[in-house]
């Protein structure tokens, strides 16, 4: 009996196994689609005709975006330009490039091409960190989401993310004339104005905008139709035509996807700009729109919680200078150190302000935080003393310009970066960058 | 008797396999994606790899991104592919330098039996920031090489050459040497009068040492005091591409005592042995003369060195 019914459940598995020959899961075999994926991919690149403006977000999206430009041709060849540096914004570079069947389709930039070059582990490349260089990918899965103009990727070996964008004739033409070696250029035409609030006003609203050039990271704020702040964060990188954040501002009809055809307006010193497809101007504003008024004391918490100092690689930016105090010039100088209630002194606690992290002044601690956002710090009198022979100028001029009696603004400019910005409209042009 | 049920279970699929399967098209297997290897449209860098080293001396070379002909340690680094451009200078100088001069001693079967059969290239090196230490070259097997950090690679014949660029121009030569001088005594080893000459030396803290701390104790690189193995192909290496001159000057310059107390006499006494073993070794496991081999690479080296 028990036989019997076994063959029979046999007959009946070889029966419904025919039967089902024409209710897969697919319709074809996994070599078919997957030839089908390759060729749809393959085809969608080429198809391009003015080439995809890319942009790739090191850390899984957390870190720096840097700008590319790419035009792929039919026999594994592809044109670039990338905003790291002039020479690569202007001049293309021919290289190779395939589409391969890993795991997921995937494109490879399978010989040394820009793109390479923020890839490279040797720092004399590039300047790059040793072993990793930039974090930047250049093998690529394609990642869900993806239409006729917007491609997503994701980078296998650092998980950067990348974007192409279906490039426009104007675009294209703009990359095959040079013209991202002008975008980059923009940091410069933003530090020619001094002040370091600068505002667009778009459909009538005052947009408060923080260009980081160094994080190539961005932060607007605005008064919102209820009347309350509004804050936008993003990182930034540079096309043919101007800049362009990595998310899109959207406040209700306003879309505010960068600044482009950035120019100098000699009358006024302002920069006309593009945004949200009008003509308007970037200014500097003495006044803040908005301050974070907790920024001050997150900044100074920071360093205590983390038992750790805030960074500043080149000390006071003053009217348009850099370094303004000269403290690079110092002997041996390895940056400027901010550690808050680092040190135990006979009147009490002091942060240390440490060139080098060697000498310096001590400040009181804790600075004194007033309620509309301000931090002051008072000099306590104590230092730890400098190296004989080591100029004075630079310590006591950093020290005088900390102790402003006025105060500072603190702006985040990014997870571990602060912009500490004099609190007053007559000296709004002098700030410091604190990086952790 | 179950196993003969099994044996029908077995046999009803089988035939039930067929009797479906006829209506597929089994020509789609055929079509895996990248069966048979990667394909790309050539360019002159494929005619020229498939000329001159592939149809000649069965040698493969592959310049194009795989990470994965790195062996397994490796893999997880960051490394780079090479520039294009480097690709036929690199590769036609080490024909010069390499394959020439061995076929020349010996003759091509020799070459084609012996000779690394796979060359991959990788722009950059693959760093190990832990000790400060990074890798220029891979030999696996005595079939494969990896040549890394080739982008910097450039000869006297190249626009913008400099006299700094011939060290890494004889670090590349260097390393193929080095390497093929692996599968030589992989095949046959070295006499073991070799391992006595630096015999409690060798240490992996060479990472610590310059070249020149080597040498005050009688190894020709830093590199070599990490084993008998490396010693010996460093030594091969070091003599072709400095040539006969070249290694007396390098063996001149020592000039202090060692921080184990060898004297510079010492120190040249065990360096010119182990030459000696070196110089036997090509003559009597693969009848070739050294000295006449180290002079046809030395003159195809400076040729890429010196205007």
């Amino acid at each position: 009996m028990k036989n019997i019914s076994i063959i029979l459940f046999l007959v009946f598995a070889m029966l419904s196994g025919c039967k089902k020959e024409n209710d897969r899961a697919f319709d074809q075999t996994p070599e078919q689609r997957l030839t089908a994926s390759l060729k749809k991919y393959q085809d969608l690149l080429e198809g391009a005709s003015n080439g995809w403006k890319a942009v790739v977000q090191t850390d899984s999206g957390r870190g720096l975006s840097y700008g590319f430009y790419f035009k792929f041709d039919n026999r594994n060849r592809v044109t670039m330009y990338s905003d790291f540096e002039p020479g690569s914004a202007s001049t293309p570079k021919e290289s190779s490039y395939r589409l391969k069947a890993l795991q997921q389709v995937s494109l490879l930039f399978d010989t040394y091409s820009y793109i390479h070059v923020l890839a490279d582990p040797d720092p004399r490349v590039a300047g790059g960190e040793v072993g990793n260089g930039y974090g930047v990918d250049f093998e690529f899965f394609f990642d869900g989401g993806n239409s006729r103009d917007t491609i997503n990727m994701i980078g296998i070996k650092n998980g950067s993310k990348a974007r192409f964008i279906r490039a426009t004739k104007e675009e294209a033409d703009a990359y095959n004339s040079g013209n991202l070696s002008n975008s980059i250029k923009f940091p410069e035409l933003y530090n020619s104005i001094f002040t370091y609030w600068k505002s667009v006003t778009i459909n009538g609203v005052n947009y408060q905008v923080i260009v980081s050039s160094d994080s190539r990271s961005v932060v607007i704020n605005w008064i919102g139709s209820n009347g309350q702040p509004q804050t936008f964060t993003s990182s930034f990188y540079y096309t043919s035509l101007g800049i362009e954040f990595y998310d899109a501002l959207i406040n209700g009809t306003v879309v505010i996807k960068g600044f482009s055809n950035f120019s100098l307006n000699a009358a006024d010193g302002s920069i006309n700009v593009i945004a949200n497809n009008t003509t308007t101007s970037l200014k500097g504003i003495a006044n803040p729109i908005y301050v974070d008024i907790n920024a001050a004391k997150r900044w100074w918490d920071f360093s205590v919680a983390e038992d750790d100092f805030w960074f500043s690689s080149n000390g006071f930016h003053v009217n348009g200078i850099d370094d303004a105090f000269g403290i690079g010039n110092l002997p041996g100088f390895s940056g400027l150190f901010y550690g808050a209630n680092y040190v135990t002194l006979p009147t009490g606690q002091g942060d240390a302000l440490l060139f080098s992290g060697q000498y310096g002044p001590i400040m009181s601690s804790p600075p004194e935080f007033t309620v509309n956002g301000r931090i002051i710090i008072k000099n306590s009198g104590f230092r730890y003393v400098e190296p004989a022979g080591t100029p004075t100028n630079p310590i006591n001029n950093t020290r005088n310009k900390m102790n402003d009696p006025v105060g500072y603004y603190l702006v985040q400019t990014g997870p571990n970066s602060y912009d500490m910005v004099v609190a007053s409209p007559s000296n709004a042009t002098s700030w410091i960058t604190w990086i952790f | 008797m179950k196993f003969i049920k099994k044996f029908i279970l077995y046999s009803v699929m089988y035939v039930s396999v067929i009797s479906c399967g006829k209506e597929d098209d089994l020509g789609e297997v055929g079509d895996i994606p990248g069966l048979g290897g990667d394909t790309w449209a050539r360019t002159y860098i494929d005619t020229y790899i498939t000329d001159s080293l592939t149809k000649p001396f069965n040698v493969a070379v592959k310049y194009k991104w795989d990470p994965h002909e790195v062996s397994n340690q490796y893999i997880l680094r960051d490394f780079v592919p090479p520039k294009e451009e480097v690709v036929i200078p690199l590769l036609s100088s080490l024909k010069n330098v390499w394959a020439t001069p061995y076929i020349a001693e010996t003759d091509s079967l020799f070459f084609k039996t012996y000779a690394p059969k796979f060359f991959t290239l990788y722009g950059s090196a693959i760093y190990n920031p832990a000790n400060n230490t990074r890798v220029l070259g891979i030999a696996e097997g005595g079939k494969k090489i990896n040549l890394l950090e080739v982008n910097t690679f450039k000869t006297v014949q190249m626009a913008g050459y400099k006299a700094t660029d011939s060290v890494q121009l004889k670090m590349a030569f260097h390393t193929v040497h080095h390497e093929a001088a692996h599968i030589l005594h992989q095949t046959v080893l070295y006499p073991a009068e070799y391992r006595r000459l630096s015999a409690g030396k060798y240490t992996t803290n060479w990472v610590n040492d310059t070249d020149e701390d080597a040498r005050t104790d009688g190894f020709i690189t830093a590199y070599s005091k990490q084993d008998p193995n490396e010693d010996f192909v460093e030594m091969v290496s070091m003599l072709l591409t400095e040539g006969e001159e070249g290694f007396k000057n390098l063996l001149d310059s020592i000039n202090r005592v060692s921080p184990v107390g060898m004297t510079p006499n010492q120190a040249r006494s065990v360096l010119r042995q182990k030459e000696t073993i070196v110089v036997n070794y090509f003559k009597t496991v693969w009848d070739i003369d050294f000295y006449s081999l180290q002079r046809r690479v030395r003159i195809a080296t400076k040729s890429y060195i010196y205007p």
